[in-house]
């Protein structure tokens, strides 16, 4: 039993039954105090609470929808929900951040400018009752939204996190109702919750709009980053076997990174299967200290481009003996070279010796060669000349056909 | 003088980016392994080529000579050598592992790596564990002893990475060296092999650069 409760606490339902008990509570007692005290914040506040009351059981509810596992109707799960859910909290924190903010100062222009009264009439009989109940709210709230957001940050639970930060919002304001309180029992200043629950209402909004961003991001599935994409094609080839990384995309599922890659290899789906492998647990070594806990990897290998060209070999053929010529004239055979994945992978000879040197460098250009290799540099006149067909001659290491792979 | 002393590094002359890539990776080795000469190019085929003892061949395919060690970088165009990596050295039960293991060790020391002892066993049949140690033969597990003794005399950061039933002995030794991001795998060929030594498929196969050592019989005689 004991160790049902502890895994219980544990789980991600430990900390939303926490959520959904107190607010149970504090809304009701909220609204019956703040109408009793005359305190205007406390009863707009248990309203509040009411909502947050609601939402947390939507919470719950969310969790074991996105706890369920993959199905071949939704393949990567339901944890856009978590994303959902973030952006619908941020909306209803905005909301109230703005309502709030905009009764505040509706209040005090009609207050200061048109001479009004404080909407509710303040009561020093329940005006203690109401401090105890604020600020028991406030000791409530701030572990239970630390208790929230760990659990969130040790599930990877983006629910639990998106309702612990709004449930920080809220101790935040319940601190500023407290201010409120006090300064009417103290100094009678029945204007100091107005202009403090402003001040509160920008850090709501700014909380509503992390949360909001953070939902769309992940629904507009925006990518993880320029930094996290070149660091994850850095891991990537820095394996033996990856020529490249041609395509790169990466977006989160709720708190999920899905990572659609296609790496560039010569070796066969035997390798890369196991390259596939390998590369996985670096990637989700780097997305996990990068605070991405979750991931699913979609790679595939390509062949790198062959880069197909055609090299030319003048070859001098005498008595038998073949070697690279050490000039154009002297070529008797030439031999013209495929090249794929820089490896001759053709070699035809074309007998030459009737051939000129133009003739030869014209037949070259009918044949797209790009380079004639010889055994010494040749005359600037003769480089022109075969340059003016788009072909350079380069002087190769050795007179040994072997050199280049003939 | 370094512990792997080759008496001489040759690499095969060939023009263009293949060419390239082995000068760059001879003369990675020979920077490491001894200051004393330069690698050496010869044109032509390997087969004939008159190398004295303990000589390295630097090649871009596989040669069926034994009474050399032979690297096959495998396309890449350097040996990864960064911080962190190691040297996979693949052992069975027979003595040709702890031929590697002495070379592979000697590599691992010159080029300041990790050595990582692999093995792949079948699982005992009727044993639950999933503790590799525990499906290990007793050939095997003399040798992983021998092995740890040699790394621990060089002073080296060593490992025994034993995975059970692999889909294949060269799937296995492929994944852990990528894994565990090996430099390169060494190996040495088993004397009484008629067909499909690891060795060839190895070098047939594996993205990860591999060292077969020298077949110490050959080269004795």
């Amino acid at each position: 039993m004991r160790q049902k409760i502890k895994a219980f606490l544990l789980s991600a339902y430990g900390p939303m039954a926490a959520v959904v008990a107190m607010y149970s509570v504090k809304g009701p007692v909220k609204i019956w105090v703040g109408h009793a005290a005359g305190l205007t914040a406390i009863v707009a506040d248990g309203y509040h609470n009411e909502s947050d009351f609601t939402q947390g059981l939507l919470a719950m509810w969310l969790i074991r929808l996105i706890a369920a596992a993959a199905t071949r109707e939704f393949p990567l799960g339901k944890k856009n929900l978590a994303s959902l859910f973030k952006v619908f909290v941020g909306v209803c924190l905005g909301y109230l951040a703005i309502t709030a903010g905009f009764q505040s100062l509706q209040t005090l222009w009609d207050v200061c400018i048109n001479h009004g009264s404080f909407p509710l009439r303040f009561s020093q009989e329940y005006a203690p009752i109401a401090l105890i109940v604020a600020m028991v709210s406030v000791a409530l709230s701030i572990p239970v939204s630390e208790y929230q957001i760990r659990t969130g940050e040790r599930l990877n639970n983006g629910i639990l996190i998106a309702d612990g930060k709004e449930t920080r919002s809220d101790a935040i304001l319940e601190v500023v109702i407290v201010a409120g309180i006090l300064g009417q029992m103290i100094g009678g200043w029945a204007w100091i919750e107005y202009p403090l629950t402003l001040v509160v209402c920008v850090f709501m909004i700014q909380t509503a709009r992390e949360l909001i961003a953070d939902g769309l991001d992940a629904l507009l599935q925006r990518s993880i980053g320029e930094e996290h994409e070149n660091a994850i094609q850095e891991i990537v080839k820095d394996m033996y076997g990856v020529q490249g990384v041609d395509q790169i995309i990466t977006f989160k599922i709720g708190p999920m990174v899905i990572l659609i890659m296609k790496v560039l290899s010569r070796h066969g789906a035997e390798v890369t299967d196991i390259m596939k492998k390998a590369m996985a647990m670096p990637l989700a070594r780097y997305l996990g200290k990068q605070g991405f806990e979750d991931g699913k990897f979609f790679i595939r290998f390509a062949q790198p481009d062959p880069d197909a060209r055609r090299r030319a070999v003048a070859i001098e053929r005498t008595n038998g003996i073949s070697r690279v010529a050490r000039r154009v004239g002297e070529a008797t055979h030439i031999a013209i070279c495929d090249i794929e994945h820089d490896r001759v992978v053709r070699d035809p000879v074309e007998d030459v010796h009737r051939l000129n040197p133009a003739q030869i460098a014209e037949f070259l250009a009918q044949k797209n060669v790009r380079e004639i290799v010889l055994s010494e540099s040749p005359m600037d006149s003769m480089r022109k000349k075969f340059r003016e067909f788009g072909i350079e001659i380069v002087c190769g290491p050795s007179t040994d056909l072997s050199v280049y792979e003939l | 003088m370094s512990a792997s002393d080759f008496s001489v590094v040759y690499k095969p002359m060939l023009y263009g980016p293949v060419g390239e890539r082995l000068a760059f990776v001879s003369e990675q080795i020979v920077s490491k392994v001894s200051s004393r000469f330069s690698a050496v190019s010869f044109a032509g085929s390997c087969e004939q080529l008159p190398c004295p003892g303990n000589a390295l061949l630097v090649l871009d395919r596989p040669c069926q000579r034994r009474d050399v060690h032979v690297l096959l970088p495998m396309e890449s165009n350097k040996l990864k050598v960064e911080h962190g990596r190691c040297v996979l050295i693949p052992f069975g039960s027979g003595d040709s592992s702890l031929h590697a293991a002495q070379v592979g060790v000697r590599l691992a020391a010159d080029f300041r790596l990790r050595v990582i002892f692999y093995h792949t066993t079948w699982r005992k049949p009727g044993l639950e564990s999933e503790d590799g140690w525990s499906h290990l033969s007793d050939g095997a597990r003399s040798n992983a002893s021998k092995f740890k003794e040699l790394a621990m005399g060089r002073g080296l950061t060593h490992g025994v990475f034993i995975e059970i039933a692999a889909p294949t002995v060269k799937h296995g030794i492929i994944g852990a060296a990528l894994q565990k991001q090996a430099t390169m795998i060494v190996v040495a060929r088993g004397s009484e092999i008629r067909k499909g030594s690891y060795v060839d498929q190895l070098a047939v196969m594996s993205p990860v650069p591999l060292f077969i050592v020298a077949d110490s019989k050959k080269k004795e005689s």
